[in-house]
């Protein structure tokens, strides 16, 4: 017995099973409606003019005329349109056979490591090879299609099952940039993976979303390679995924969006190591914000830093100073007593006794 | 003759052709594919690896799939 005879008997099982799933599906679908409405006028309108010829009603006569013409286009639309949904829902040109179906189990014995049909769940698998994208190593992974969802209609009837994973840091769920769940994000692969499942072409199937695994899209994966792995928070060392970590606008660091805060002043993104409260408003600001005291080197925001370029204390201590020097301490003496007379409270002065 | 072509690229295309006697597989594909590299894509006849210059023979199955399709979210 040659390889082929005893490869055949292998698959001729699982060939018949799906044979029945194909036909299956392809009787099961409803039909479309038909436009009865638009048929019901198009009926109405030659007796309806009929009677307007009769009665010498030209003006309406003209009008039904018109309108009849105007209906044919409406109903030659609708049967386009019925047709184009017919095509799309019914795409399969191409019944497959159960030879179609026996060379298409034997061609995806002779591309991939593992198929298998479980006759239990009547789940048909393949598996890939192991998938490296920009070396980051996803392991293979195992493509089952569920036969019998094939018969719901539902629209993905597959799963997309990773056998060593290593998930993102950031989601366990996403096992591939394309793959959360073990659903696959089709993308351009979708219109053909729906024809050649319609058309029950199983190896054309299965070629395309290995093909896709393969394949990795940089501008709409569910997490990107570069960020596989995830950021650590320079804060709170948490792992997130890029699009949460925010960079500090003063010391550059990776910080989470629970982490970053923002300066009061500038209004920039800055880590709470970057911020220092000022001490006149207790506002947390940045230090391109914050300026010096001349007085007592304390950093202090903006709208706190007097123009004389001090805190609020040491301005208020300034004050008073000012205030103190234009009360001297000290008059000159009476020049009758001879006696100083010391400076008290403001607008009165102790005459001693 | 006819052959019935399968081209996985966008749409998922599959239907009979009418190629002349002679032509190679590479024919259909400059026909169908255009000048893109024959590289980007995986063709098979019969499901079959094949070579650019295979001459086709009539109700042969010509498979044309990208090698690289990209999933989108
Ligand atoms: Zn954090
Ligand atoms: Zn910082
Ligand atoms: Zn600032
Ligand atoms: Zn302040
Ligand atoms: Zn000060």
């Amino acid at each position: 017995m040659n390889k082929n005879r005893a490869s055949r008997n292998v698959w001729l099982r699982p060939a018949r099973r799906l044979q029945q799933y194909f036909e299956a599906t392809n009787t099961n679908e409803p039909l479309t409606e038909l436009p009865v409405d638009l048929w019901k006028r198009l009926e109405q309108i030659p007796h309806l003019q009929e009677t307007a010829i009769a009665y010498d009603w030209l003006l309406a006569a003209n009008r039904l005329k018109r309108e009849f013409r105007s209906q044919l286009n409406q109903f030659h639309d609708a049967m386009t349109l019925l047709c184009d949904e017919f095509d799309r829902l019914q795409p399969r040109q191409i019944t497959p056979t159960l030879r179609d179906l026996l060379a298409d189990l034997e061609a995806l014995a002779d591309d991939f490591s593992d198929v298998k049909f479980d006759s239990s769940t009547h789940v048909l698998s393949v598996t890939t090879e192991p998938i490296t994208l920009q070396e980051v190593e996803l392991g293979p992974f195992e493509i089952q299609l569920h036969c019998r969802e094939l018969q719901t209609g539902q629209l993905s009837p597959y799963r997309v099952v990773a056998l060593e994973p290593n998930p993102s840091s950031t989601n366990d769920e996403v096992t591939h940039p394309h793959v959360q769940s073990e659903l696959l994000c089709e993308g351009d692969g979708r219109q053909a993976i729906a024809t050649a499942l319609a058309q029950g072409r199983i190896h054309d199937f299965f070629v395309i979303v290995a093909n896709l695994l393969r394949t990795y899209n940089e501008g709409s994966p569910y997490v990107g390679l570069d960020d596989w792995f995830g950021t650590l928070c320079d804060d709170c060392g948490d792992l997130r995924s890029s699009d949460a970590i925010v960079s500090c606008g003063q010391c550059v660091g990776a910080i989470c969006e629970d982490c970053i805060d923002r300066c009061a002043g500038c209004d920039e993104n800055t880590c709470r190591g970057c911020l220092e409260a000022c001490p006149g408003c207790d506002d947390y600001c940045c230090s391109g914000c914050l300026s010096r005291c001349v007085d007592c080197d304390t950093a202090c925001c903006p709208s706190c830093l007097t123009d004389s370029e001090r805190c609020p204390d040491c301005h208020e201590a300034q004050e008073e100073s000012n205030e103190y020097e234009s009360f001297p301490t000290t008059e000159p003496p009476n020049p009758q007593t001879g006696i100083t007379v010391q400076s008290d409270c403001v607008g009165q002065t102790a005459v001693p006794a | 003759m006819q052959v019935l072509l399968i081209n996985n690229d966008g749409g998922g295309f599959a239907d009979y052709i009418e190629v002349p006697d002679g032509a190679s597989v590479q024919d259909v594909f400059t026909e169908k594919v255009g000048n893109r590299p024959a590289s980007d894509y995986l063709i098979r006849v019969n499901r079959q690896p094949c070579a650019s210059q295979q001459i086709l023979q009539e109700g042969d199955r010509i498979s044309i799939t990208p090698t690289k399709i990209e999933g989108a979210c």
